[in-house]
């Protein structure tokens, strides 16, 4: 039996690794007062994190507006899922959902692409909350 | 970058040791006299907490267990040209970690970072001290910190013990279930710059959360919400009650409270529930009103 966290939630500003820059913003319209923002194409965070393998569902608490790409999620290099933060207008304490299958090691969220309408490729979070649900 | 788990006996169970230490200041474990708590707009989480300015004033952070690698301390505060320098140490022992947060002018949501190495397991209490200064003081403040191991290897843990200590708990917007209508508010009034409260004011109303726990003996801190009109709340896991906080009193917005002894007696996720459960005789609502919920391992 792994024993393992099967819970956590990861706060964009304590990654293990960036590529490009994080900006941190601070507003009352956001939930905890914030997030963190990537602002460029491939623009990328890391987590390591020893967690339990199996299926998770993961929830991004994030704000949403024309000027966001995609987030693009992976577990050791391997794609998981895709959270798309276009919208038609800006909306705060969004909660963008996926199931994946995770392993420990590397998490890692890329602004690789965008919706078609995007006019920018930011990528805010205020935590990824990881839950898992089973093998 | 791959976890490498070294073999074991046919048969036994392997303990992974956490990777990530949040260290929240309002929820040290010990900290110097001073500390001072102030909520502005301008910050992550809508406050920091900060030291009285003297030297070696601290926050310290237990019980945590940190396997051996490389690690990166992270601080998220913000940085004056007043503020001096935090170092980090681990079990009393300086990591040379330095965390220097003087600058020319103010600069809102910074995260400061040093790196240290651990060659071996560590068991003890983290310490963050404001213990050196190139300007004119000692204040240091944060809002969050954290400890991240960023080397691969070394994580597996020998028994319970070295799964983590702490578990943080963000009922306000993480939570995945409920019964009554929920009302999340931020204002720099509140704890961690939101809260939550039951704008439906029923006995019964609730929250759920799903929360991971390793087996042994937990306290569980509730930042809540104190007043004429707060209720009687009851903490269950997986429907077990584990232990009741009545908010009752004189109007305490941040009241920090405290159900001693809860006996885990497996490892695994539980279904933390948040419920209204009567009230005191001379409340006039069944009122709760919650920012934040922290447990941690005594034994």
């Amino acid at each position: 039996m792994i024993y393992a966290e099967e819970v956590m939630d990861l706060y964009p500003w304590f990654h293990a690794a960036n590529t490009g820059g994080l900006l941190l913003w601070a507003s009352s319209s956001q939930h905890h007062y914030g997030a963190g923002q990537l602002d460029s194409q491939d623009d990328a965070l890391t987590w390591e994190v020893s967690l339990r393998a199996g299926t998770y569902a993961l929830t991004d608490l994030c704000y949403n507006s024309p000027e966001y790409g995609i987030s693009s999620i992976a577990n050791g290099g391997a794609a998981l899922a895709t959270l798309d933060k276009y919208a038609g207008s800006g909306a705060y304490n969004q909660r963008e959902t996926a199931s994946v299958a995770l392993a420990p090691g590397e998490i890692s969220a890329t602004t690789s692409t965008r919706h078609a309408s995007a006019t920018a490729w930011y990528n805010d979070s205020t935590y990824i909350r990881l839950e898992r649900t089973g093998d | 970058m791959s976890l490498l788990l070294t073999a074991r006996p046919r048969g036994g169970d392997t303990f992974l040791m956490r990777r990530i230490h949040l260290l929240n200041p309002l929820l040290a474990t010990d900290k110097s006299s001073g500390h001072v708590y102030t909520g502005t707009a301008n910050s992550l989480y809508a406050g920091y907490d900060y030291t009285s300015g003297t030297q070696h004033d601290y926050w310290e952070w237990e019980p945590l267990v940190l396997p051996p690698g490389d690690y990166v301390v992270r601080a998220l505060c913000f940085t004056d040209a007043n503020y001096g320098i935090l170092h980090l140490s681990v079990d009393g022992v300086d990591t040379g970690a330095r965390l220097d947060q003087h600058a020319g002018s103010l600069g809102w949501n910074q995260v400061l970072s040093d790196t240290f190495t651990l060659a071996s397991k560590v068991s003890g209490p983290v310490r963050l001290a404001a213990s050196s200064k190139t300007g004119s003081s000692y204040y240091c403040n944060l809002t969050q910190a954290a400890l991240i191991k960023v080397s691969d290897g070394g994580d597996e843990g020998a028994d319970v013990n070295d799964l983590p200590g702490v578990i943080d708990v963000p009922i306000t917007t993480a939570y995945s279930a409920s019964s009554g209508t929920w009302v999340t508010l931020q204002n720099t009034l509140y704890r961690w710059g939101t809260a939550i409260y039951n704008s439906s004011f029923a006995n019964g109303d609730y929250l759920e959360i799903k929360v991971w726990i390793p087996a042994g003996t937990w306290d569980l801190e509730c930042v809540h919400y104190a007043g004429t009109d707060a209720a009687i709340k009851d903490f269950l896991l997986d429907g077990v009650s584990v232990g009741t906080i009545d908010g009752y009193g004189s109007t305490v917005v941040n009241k920090f409270s405290t159900i001693t002894g809860i006996s885990v007696a497996t490892t695994k996720t539980y279904t933390l529930r948040v419920a209204i459960n009567g009230k005191n005789a001379s409340a006039s609502a069944y009122s709760a009103q919650l920012y934040w919920i922290q447990l941690r391992r005594t034994a």
